[in-house]
């Protein structure tokens, strides 16, 4: 019996994202100077979906 | 010639179109296998369109919309969360069942769950998905019914009856091969969509900072991710709607049975992945330009409709009104069948010893997916208000069920049979728990106490559970943990 490889990247780059992004939903207070919103807003809002998509790229090149 | 004339007759195309795909790739139908899973004969754009399609669905072009208006950004996190689904599942899930499932040939998710955890868990996961697929099917015809009536004047019922026909026919004729082909067309006509509608919107409200600053001052508590909604209700659900995709959309992620090859696996993810973020980026931002281009609407359901109706030229409001309904399609032809392959596989086959080779067998299957469509029918002739609710409490209870016995089981040799079946009932009973408790204190499907949804709860008693009674029950027999956990 052989147990199957945790693709520990990945697991890592997920474990950032909820993370991350949960501490940036506690981040109150800054200024709307960012496309009219505030940087977390901005970051969790538009720029998440970069990370999400390279993550899923990263994977299926590396199986990592 | 009317704008209303001519939705019809580019709504009518399309359903032409899908029931034309339904009777052409019916033909390809040779066997149980091939009408259920279609294995080995699917590639990789059209599982991952498949899959994506199916997640996504009427709660996403226009559930998803309505409720951005009107909660704000805070819902943001939920939206990029959904995105993100097809990320979480691939990578956690997907290659495991894809391995397994070749070695079992398995059909469906039960298969999955009575080879680990043995026939009593196979079969109660079996009647958990049905008895939930019922409120997505509901959710759906609901979401078209209201669209049809906005738009094209044609009254809810008959709206419902003809949208819910076009989709039982097409599933019964073509089996997975009819739904992902579908879903596939499907997905690039929703694409198409948000690629027509963001401009315009971002158009009509002046460019993107104008509508971050328009929707600020008409919607202030909703014009960042901290204003408005209880920081807990937030936090979950962004790991609601993404993570908690890999038990809580059975249908969706059946298509991980569909290939045994690791490297069509992979591409579906990209396409996946990508067709999700577009949708995903489109509707958060016809959501917050809405509110600026159509100040008032009857229900926030029907935001996206009047929208079509008041911007777009009828020819393409038309292709956008078909993305839509492709949206809602996808959902429910792959929950049709997926809960058609239950009742034949796990019930039919395994419990009562049907032959699975016989027609007979198929027309079980056949018959099974009219029962579901006429009792989602039932429910959606007299629905409750916000499609968005309807939908989650079965996504909810099937989450808090299914996610972490199905990881534990699959990536952790040291659950057990006892372990996987205690994790899935209690999940199931903290969920609806949690519903009840947040219904007697707030009145409401959608308010939980201290804003927790009911599938975190739900799942985290589930893995508990999962994991303290597998370390206190024998270990499983060697046969089946060969079966699970042996990896080349």
């Amino acid at each position: 019996m052989k147990a199957p490889k945790l693709p520990k990247v990945s697991l890592i780059l997920m474990i950032a994202f909820t993370v991350v992004g949960s501490i940036l939903m506690m981040i109150k207070g800054l200024p709307q100077n960012v496309f009219g919103l505030d940087l977390p807003t901005f970051i969790v809002g538009y720029l998440g979906y970069i990370f999400i998509i390279a993550a899923s790229i990263y994977y299926a090149k590396t199986n990592k | 010639m009317s704008s209303v004339v001519t939705y019809i007759i580019v709504i009518a195309v399309y359903f032409v179109a899908m029931l034309a795909i339904g009777v052409l790739v019916g033909r390809r139908v040779k066997s149980e296998s091939d009408y259920f899973i279609a294995r080995d004969q699917l590639n990789a754009p059209v599982i991952g369109f498949s899959f994506s399609a199916t997640q996504m669905s009427g709660s996403t072009y226009l559930g998803t919309v309505g409720t951005l208006r009107t909660v704000g950004y805070p819902f943001v996190p939920g939206a990029l969360s959904s995105a993100a689904a097809p990320w979480f599942c691939y990578i956690l899930l997907g290659d495991r069942m894809r391995k397994i499932g070749a070695r079992l040939s398995s059909v469906t998710l039960g298969d999955v769950f009575e080879a680990r955890y043995g026939k009593t868990a196979g079969l109660y996961a079996t009647i958990v998905m049905l008895i939930c697929s019922i409120p997505t099917i509901a959710g759906q015809l609901k979401a078209a019914g209201g669209a049809f009536e906005v738009l094209l004047g044609i009254p809810y019922i008959s709206a419902i009856l003809l949208f819910g026909g076009i989709v039982l026919v097409y599933t019964i004729l073509g089996g997975m091969f009819a739904v992902a082909w579908t879903d596939l067309i499907q997905g690039v006509i929703m694409m198409l969509g948000v690629f027509i509608m963001v401009p315009v919107a971002l158009n009509a409200c002046g460019g993107f900072t104008a509508m971050n600053e328009s929707f600020t001052a008409l919607n202030p508590a909703g014009a960042s991710l901290t204003s408005g909604q209880p920081l807990m209700w937030v936090i979950s659900g962004f790991i609601v709607w993404g993570f908690f995709q890999i038990g809580g959309q059975p249908a969706a992620t059946t298509r991980f049975l569909t290939t045994s090859d690791d490297k069509t696996m992979k591409n579906a993810l990209v396409y996946s992945i990508i067709f999700e973020s577009i949708i995903f980026l489109g509707v958060s931002i016809l959501g917050f330009a809405s509110i600026t281009m159509i100040p008032e609407v009857a229900s926030t359901d029907m935001t996206l409709p009047m929208m079509i109706g008041e911007y777009l030229p009828p020819i393409i409001g038309g292709v956008i009104l078909a993305a839509a309904l492709g949206a809602m399609m996808s959902t429910v032809d792959s929950v049709l069948l997926m809960t058609s392959s239950l009742v034949v596989n796990d019930i039919a086959v395994k419990r009562f010893g049907k032959d699975p080779t016989a027609k007979s067998t198929l027309n079980i299957g056949r018959i099974t997916i009219a029962v579901i469509a006429v009792l989602g029918f039932l429910i959606a002739m007299d629905p409750p208000d916000a499609i968005l609710w309807i939908l989650t409490t079965g996504f909810s209870v099937m989450a808090a069920t299914f996610t972490f016995p199905l990881l534990l089981g699959l990536w952790w040799p040291g659950a057990t049979k006892a372990g996987g079946m205690a994790g899935m009932i209690s999940g199931t009973v903290m969920s609806i728990v949690w519903y009840v408790l947040g219904y007697v204190l707030y009145g409401s499907l959608s308010q939980w106490i201290g804003g927790i949804w009911p599938a975190v709860i739900g799942a985290i008693v589930s893995l508990i559970v999962c994991i303290v009674v597998s370390k206190a029950t024998p270990k499983d027999d060697e046969k089946t943990l060969e079966l699970f956990f042996n990896e080349d």
